[in-house]
């Protein structure tokens, strides 16, 4: 199908954006890669009056690593993300990840940002952010605000960002020593989004004890969202079979699942364990592999 | 991926195109985006048109409100059914109204008082952009008197039930009994019988290409001119010219390439009537595109039968006796061949067993839904499923191993030509030589002995084969008119040598990706002993073809390759006339070869080429006693009988006890479609079948929720088997050629599709069904199989 009409603008610096979005508070679309929003405006599922297309604000294109974090700007496509090697050797959830979402065009033009905005209750970089404790940065003309991943997301498709704020850029904090991360999805075989899907990260000292677990999930309730059962479970344990088994049965508890004619309630909680099982296992595979073998000292 | 597609050889000579797999010539102009597509062609003038549909599934129209939609931009004209005579849009005829039929609900292209699906087209809206129309069309506002509906086949019999037509008793349309014999008496004496309910669900082809017409009616000629995307241009003109009331000879239909259409594109469809009429009215030429969502829901999928079946076997599992009842699933309408596949499919229920005794009862009925029809082997698949499935359950219960109870069961080769219990004549077979020969590729018993280790370490895996048999090439035009069928049953082509000994061929069916333009070319070089490049194949224009009847049934080479064969040799009959004239010899004594005739044997004799011959006929001064000028000759083929082509499938599964996920680890395919004309195609075509039957085994359901939503209205929820979903394939053949037609053809389109469920589904159950799990219906979801798996274990 064709898309309603709409305005179209096409800023080419922050602030003329950010102006626009003030200008246009109601109604108002941004665009990154548009592999989200381009199809809902095609089924007319969305029809703004104005579609800000911020692809030329090419500051928000760049990575940049600080001695303690990686700055993911707004622009910075799934691909470029999974070439980041920085990145993806420290936190190889990002790559497991990468490596699941979509297909090589789509991760050619999407972008990271774009895709925490735009907050799909199963989409996969929500599920990473969480489990990686990101910091989302947005900003507007009343100023700059930064929200941690594991308040960002708050209904389908909603995320807390107000309708003339920007999300410029994500902070990922560098791993603490002993981290050990993982994704795992199980996907829709139409739509290759998650039925249900774990983000792990494990920070283990060196007695083996768990001393920071994040279990996020994505596909299995109206957002994404983090385990606290889960968590619990982890921390402060070690991370052995009975353990991880523990981990699995409260995994979902707590959790408003939700059902659907391919994944009925009970199973997708039943599944909300497996790819916790799953993913703590592929974590843990990870402990002694040098890539994710965080004790050693970074340079 | 492929094992069974072969590289083109040398052949024995240089014109001995038949069983060469030469590379397809259409292959260019697809892979290359330079091929038309009907969406391709833009005329001058041209309007656009976008549908309103109804969104409720059984609805009273109270009011249509077009006003604000004729005052939005660009806007033409808006048109609801008030807006046309019967004369100018009248009711969609189909091509298959069974006799004992009570008439055929009328279907008007746009809804007169009453909608009965969602998707039904209520109004049209016409303007000067496709955006203006789409955006005007959300301004026809229709006021409706919801009422109940039905979606379920069975349900829709049960008193009560909510009626699709006012007009009859029930929603019913007709129960159709098949079979002889008395199953009551075989049964109480049978040694062992099962009981088993099957759902086929309904599922969609889902074309690359959704659909698109293009009507162009010009007031100078009173001709108007039809591009769609179709299977049978012939059928389309008739079926619109008693629609809109123009005269056949007045109306060309023209299909460009087409991507893709699997049986989805053989009716004519309402849009198509909507546009001609409009364009008539507006003379404009008017284009119309579908959407997917529109495509989904209006377009019409296949299957959706609901099957009780029973066997009855003695002591050794030599099957007595057959009983099913069916429920198709016919949709609001009839439309195109709809009526007639349920029917046809209970003819193949007893497969490749000699069953003495079948007893048979075909419900078909009218729900809520979209209109069912021909889809890949419309009837075949659901009767191979159903009888392969209950052979497996009749083997596990008599505890009889399932390969031997079906060779002790096969109709043997010495039987052929076989009547089965349910009125069909398969022409040949020899289904042992197909099993042994998948058996061997799949390497059955060592499978079988590692599926026993595997399940020693509690893993969940099967094996499962399907032994099918189908019918090909619709033939026997007195027997298919007694049961109501209205399409032609014969192929024709017209072969034209041009002045310079090049060769048109003009053949009535139309491709849709089949690559027919490759493999008729190579049947008439063959039979002309010309080089391929001399031959240039034409179809998917009345204009150019005069009369056809499509490609539909996988018949296109036993019908249309074998009239082209038989046009070939008249063609040849005359050259050879003529050249022994040209060489002054005896017809008898003139040797050709290569395009090359000789007075006597090569190199020795004079000669003359087939250049020289095609000139000198194109001349027309120096020719025989009583022979006309030019080489242009026709031949209609009126197969006597159906084809029978059969084969193997073998796949081995392993389900994931976590998740229910099923994953196809080994899938073996020997398939037997007589001689093949081109093995890489033949092979693709097996490819493309077990794609979309492992489709439908394992992800694909077209559904409605209760109140007759559809729950399925684009690729996001209808998974379209994906290249990951596919495993790597393993084909075999054998080649009986079919006694029924001169080229020994019988026709592979569809095979695939038809061997492929079962074997999967059986394949499935064998992993489940020691576990506790007695049925499972496709498609067999992760969550279908784990809660099966669930419940079992409880």
């Amino acid at each position: 199908m064709i898309p309603s009409s709409f305005a179209y603008a096409a800023p080419a610096t922050l602030r003329d954006a950010l102006s626009l979005l003030a200008e246009h508070p109601d109604d108002t679309k941004v665009m990154a890669g548009g592999q989200s929003l381009i199809p809902l405006l095609k089924l007319r599922l969305a029809s703004p009056a104005v579609v800000v297309d911020i692809s030329r604000l090419k500051a928000l294109g760049e990575i940049e690593e600080t001695p303690s974090a990686f700055r993911i700007g707004a622009l910075v496509t799934h691909d470029r993300l999974l070439g980041d090697e920085a990145i993806t050797e420290q936190w190889s959830l990002v790559r497991d990840a990468g490596e699941e979402l979509a297909d090589p065009l789509v991760r050619n033009r999407g972008t990271f940002g774009g895709s925490l905005a735009h907050a799909d209750p199963a989409g996969d970089w929500p599920a990473v952010a969480l489990a990686a404790d990101a910091v989302i940065h947005v900003q507007s003309q009343r100023g700059a605000r930064e929200i941690p991943a594991n308040d960002f997301f708050t209904y389908l498709f909603t995320a807390d960002i107000a309708d003339d704020e920007l999300l410029t850029h994500v902070e990922l904090a560098k791993p603490l020593p002993g981290t050990v991360t993982a994704y795992v999805k199980i996907d829709h075989p139409a739509s290759g989004y998650a039925v249900a899907a774990a983000g792990v990260s494990l920070t283990i000292d060196a007695s083996g004890t768990c001393r920071a677990a994040r279990v996020a999930f994505t596909g299995v309730a109206t957002t994404p969202l983090r385990s606290a059962a889960a968590e619990q479970t982890l921390e402060g344990s070690t991370i052995d079979a009975e353990t991880i088994q523990r981990a699995v049965d409260h995994a979902a508890d707590g959790i408003n699942v939700i059902g659907d004619g391919y994944a009925p309630v009970d199973y997708r909680r039943h599944l909300i364990g497996v790819v916790t099982g799953r993913a703590i296992r592929r974590a843990l595979d990870r402990r002694n592999c040098t890539p994710d073998n965080h004790e050693r000292p970074h340079t | 991926m492929t094992s069974g597609a072969q590289v083109a050889q040398e052949p024995a000579t240089s014109t001995e195109y038949v069983g060469v797999s030469v590379p397809r010539r259409e292959d260019f102009r697809f892979l290359t985006g330079t091929g038309t597509f009907s969406e391709d062609i833009t005329l001058s003038g041209m309007l656009y048109a976008s549908v309103v549909r109804s969104t409720l599934a059984h609805a009273d129209i109270v009011s249509i409100a077009t006003d604000a939609a004729r005052i939005q931009p660009g806007v033409v004209a808006v048109f609801t059914a008030a807006d046309f005579g019967d004369d100018e849009m009248g009711t969609i005829p189909t091509d298959w109204e069974l006799p004992i039929m009570d008439g055929i609900p009328a279907r008007y292209p746009l809804a007169r008082e009453t909608v009965k699906y969602v998707g039904e087209a209520v109004a049209v809206v016409v303007a000067e952009t496709r955006v203006q129309a789409d955006d005007a069309a959300y301004f026809v506002d229709v006021e409706y008197a919801e009422r109940p509906a039905v979606v379920d086949a069975e349900l829709a019999t049960r008193d009560g039930a909510p009626l699709v037509h006012d007009q009859y008793e029930r929603n019913t349309s007709y129960v159709w009994h098949l079979g002889t014999g008395d199953w009551d008496s075989m049964a109480a004496a049978a040694d062992h019988t099962v009981d088993v309910r099957l759902v086929n669900q309904r599922v969609h082809a889902s074309s690359l290409e959704a659909r698109v017409s293009i009507a162009d009616y010009q007031v100078g000629t009173g001709i108007l001119t039809l591009y769609l995307g179709t299977q049978n241009v012939h059928v389309v003109r008739r079926n619109l010219s008693i629609a809109i009331g123009i005269p056949e000879n007045r109306i060309r239909v023209v299909t460009p390439a087409v991507g893709g259409a699997f049986g989805s594109k053989l009716c004519l469809y309402p849009e198509d009537v909507i546009v001609s009429a409009a364009s008539r009215r507006l003379r404009r030429p008017i284009r119309w595109a579908e959407t997917r969502a529109e495509h989904f829901t209006g377009t019409s999928g296949g299957r959706d039968h609901i099957e009780q079946v029973s066997l009855a076997a003695d002591k050794e599992g030599k099957i007595q006796a057959l009983k099913v009842t069916t429920y198709a699933n016919l949709g609001a309408y009839v439309s195109g061949m709809g009526a007639g596949i349920p029917v046809v499919s209970g003819m193949v229920y007893p497969g490749v067993y000699d069953i003495p005794v079948a007893d048979v009862d075909i419900h078909g009925v009218y729900t809520n839904t979209s209109t069912t029809e021909t889809y890949r082997g419309a009837g075949r698949p659901e009767a191979a499923y159903l009888i392969e499935r209950a052979v497996d359950e009749l083997a596990a219960k008599a505890g009889i191993d399932r390969v031997e109870l079906r060779r002790r069961n096969f109709i043997q080769p010495h039987q052929f030509p076989y009547s089965n219990a349910t009125g069909m004549t398969y022409d040949s077979g020899d289904y042992e030589k197909a099993l042994d020969k998948a058996l061997e590729m799949i390497g059955w018993d060592d499978r079988v002995a590692e599926q026993a280790a595997a399940r020693a370490e509690g893993r969940i895996v099967g094996l499962g084969l399907s032994v099918y048999t189908e019918f090909c090439g619709f033939g026997d035009s007195f027997q298919l008119q007694l049961v109501g069928f209205d399409r032609a049953t014969w192929e024709q082509s017209v072969i034209t040598v041009t002045r310079t000994g090049s060769v048109i061929v003009q053949v009535g069916i139309d491709a849709a990706g089949q690559g027919h333009e490759t493999s008729i070319a190579q049947i008439v070089a063959t039979e002309l002993g010309l080089d391929i490049d001399d031959v240039e194949v034409l179809q998917g224009d009345t204009d150019v073809v005069h009369f056809g009847t499509g490609t539909f049934n996988s018949r296109s080479m036993s019908s249309a390759g074998t009239s082209a064969a038989l046009a070939a040799r008249k063609i040849l009959a005359k050259a050879t006339r003529l050249a022994a004239h040209m060489l002054d010899v005896e017809t008898d004594d003139v040797v050709y070869r290569d395009g090359v005739f000789s007075s006597g044997p090569q190199p020795e004799g004079r000669q003359v080429t087939f250049e020289e011959v095609a000139v000198e006929a194109w001349r027309g001064v120096d020719l025989p006693e009583g022979m006309e000028p030019t080489l242009k000759e026709i031949a209609v083929f009126d197969p006597p009988n159906f084809t029978s082509p059969f084969g193997v499938h073998v796949a081995a599964v392993e389900i994931d006890p976590d998740t229910g996920a099923v994953r196809i680890d080994r899938y073996v395919a020997v398939d037997d479609c007589g001689n093949q004309i081109n093995p890489q195609i033949v092979t693709g075509q097996i490819h493309g079948g077990v794609a979309q039957g492992i489709g439908q085994a394992l992800y694909e359901e077209l559904a409605w929720d209760e109140e007759g939503q559809p729950m399925s209205t684009s690729f996001m929820q209808y998974p379209v088997l994906r290249a990951h979903h596919m495993p790597r394939l393993e084909t075999g053949h054998t080649v009986t050629p079919s006694p029924v037609n001169p080229l020994g053809v019988k026709g592979v389109g569809e095979s695939g599709a038809i061997g492929s469920q079962p074997a999967v589904v059986n394949a499935v159950m064998d992993a489940v069904r020691h576990l506790g799990v007695d049925n499972l219906d496709m498609p067999l979801t992760p969550a279908k199989v784990w809660t099966a798996l669930q419940e079992a274990s409880r």
